[in-house]
């Protein structure tokens, strides 16, 4: 455990010693997080202006994007990339054989990406956002609480649905489009574009019924304190049910692609 | 002649071999589909939710999202594989491939990197085009669909030159062009009514990186809107901002291209 935890360590302090050496992709990730607020930020004040968002208020919304940014950039990219190059290039016969599980070295990979990204891209936004628009803070310490909870549930269950979707590429000839099918599922049914209020019944309905919701839209409204009580514990005996469902059907398929893995020699 | 005759021989040869593999061909347009379709739904979605954006309603965000979608994909199309090949070209001698082809360079490399995965966006699109000017009860005369053909044209080479240009400084620096981020990033304000951007933004976008003019102006003709920076005048410009654009892409490719120098390999 001790020695996972410093390799953890390792990996993202080398990353983010490698990262520092390309200045501009540190500036052109601040750049682009900035464009990216200030679009945000004004496609949501026209809409506003129209008067007819219900109870929802435009400081929620734009809160909910901006805290949201900083639970979506440890989980945002898919494993399906870096599986499927692993695969591709027999990688994977290596990795699967160190010392440490391939599964951690998947997570450490992405949470070293995780770390520059909320530097170069969160924070940023954060800073200007809290500035310039003005960012709800969370309604108490115990709701902060309950919603770094939420966000670890959540990163469990993004982690092992990403997991799932990712194996595919294991039977497929190319993989560069798998991200996208992921992208596409957790765009619709996360709440991670249009917070899920703003759907209508049957759609939200449908939602309200899948895992995805857990990522990104179940935290931010325990942060936002639209739902507290019994509502945040029914959450998260639904999001572990989940985490259990998903957690089977993982090992499941990650036994049947260790029998379907063929490395080429060479 | 010949080199046209060139490029559609390459086109062609790049088709056949995208399509010996025809399910992940297929998995990926379908993926394209799914992605692109999604994000539209929701844009809609949130439209209808609120009645109007900036003055324009829901099919009318729908028409311009899928003309700007409609733009990338024929831009992308060309330009989208040379631009992530620039950084690469002196290292990997592509570049000096196309300098000893007897064809021109520039055309040479925009064929062999042409990208046929695009036929998702540009089928989604017609398709979303297609919804949105039935529900908006839209007929056009012959002259309105020759201006949406121009439309289309001019959106499509302002977003292949516009991508070329920001990242073609890449060929010199070998790593991510400094410049690239206002590509990926200001396109993405062009899928809205640039109405609803505060006015040095409008401003930006119809003089310094011209976006305005891929959808938001032209599709002012065919939706009889006038928004904007003057939108009497702006709205009729697309086809002289794509002259004006191709000729500093074509400027930048000379200048750039006279100073390359060969890492060698």
């Amino acid at each position: 455990m001790t020695q996972n935890i410093k390799l953890y360590g390792a990996i993202i302090s080398k990353s983010m010693r490698q990262f520092a050496t390309y200045r501009t992709n540190i500036f052109a990730g601040i750049v682009s997080a900035l464009f990216m607020l200030g679009a945000r930020w004004a496609l949501w004040v026209a809409l506003f202006a129209t008067g007819n968002a219900g109870d929802i208020t435009l400081a929620e919304t734009m809160t909910f994007f901006v805290v949201g940014d900083f639970v979506m950039v440890w989980m945002g990219t898919s494993f399906g990339d870096v599986i499927g190059e692993d695969n591709r290039s027999g990688d994977i016969a290596l990795k699967i054989t160190r010392p440490c599980s391939y599964h951690f070295q998947l997570l450490a990979e992405r949470h070293s990406v995780a770390v520059i990204e909320t530097l170069t891209k969160s924070v940023p936004i954060f800073i200007a956002a809290a500035v310039l628009i003005g960012i709800l803070p969370p309604i108490g310490a115990g709701a902060f609480g309950l919603f770094v909870l939420a966000v670890l549930l959540g990163g469990a269950v993004y982690f092992l649905v990403d997991l799932i979707i990712s194996y595919s590429v294991f039977w497929l000839t190319d993989y560069w489009y798998v991200r996208w099918y992921q992208r596409a599922i957790l765009q619709l049914f996360g709440g991670t574009v249009l917070p899920l209020w703003f759907y209508p019944d049957w759609l939200r309905a449908i939602a309200d019924v899948l895992p995805f919701r857990f990522v990104m839209f179940a935290p931010m409204e325990i942060y936002l304190g639209r739902l507290s009580g019994a509502d945040v514990y029914a959450t998260f005996v639904a999001a572990l049910f989940w985490i259990f469902v998903l957690f089977c059907a993982e090992r499941l398929i990650w036994r049947r692609v260790q029998y379907k893995l063929v490395v080429q020699g060479g | 002649m010949h080199s046209v005759r060139v490029f559609f021989r390459i086109v062609k040869f790049l088709f056949k071999a995208k399509i010996e593999y025809p399910a992940a061909y297929l998995g990926g347009i379908v993926s394209q589909w799914l992605a692109n379709g999604i994000t539209m739904l929701l844009i809609v979605l949130t439209v209808l939710n609120f009645g109007t954006l900036g003055g324009w309603l829901p099919m009318e965000v729908m028409f311009l999202h899928s003309v700007w979608l409609f733009t990338y994909a024929v831009g992308s199309s060309f330009a989208y594989n040379l631009s992530r090949l620039f950084r690469h070209m002196a290292v990997d001698g592509t570049m000096d491939e196309a300098l000893t082809r007897p064809v021109p360079p520039f055309l040479y490399l925009v064929a062999t990197t042409f990208n046929i995965g695009y036929v998702s966006h540009i089928t989604l699109a017609v398709g979303a085009l297609v919804f949105s000017m039935i529900q908006l009860g839209i007929s056009w005369a012959a002259w309105q669909w020759l201006w949406f053909v121009v439309m289309i044209v001019c959106g499509g080479i302002i977003t292949a030159c516009m991508m070329l240009i920001c990242e073609m400084p890449s060929l010199r620096t070998r790593s991510r062009s400094p410049v690239g981020v206002f590509f990926d990033s200001g396109r993405n304000f062009a899928q809205f009514p640039l109405v609803i951007y505060p006015r040095v933004l409008q401003i930006i976008f119809t003089t310094v990186l011209p976006f305005g003019f891929v959808g938001f102006y032209p599709s002012q003709v065919l939706l009889g809107k006038q928004d904007g920076l003057l939108p009497q005048v702006n709205m009729w410009l697309s086809p002289v901002v794509a002259v004006l654009i191709v000729g500093i892409t074509a400027l930048c490719w000379r200048i750039l291209s006279r100073r390359y120098e060969s890492a060698g390999t």
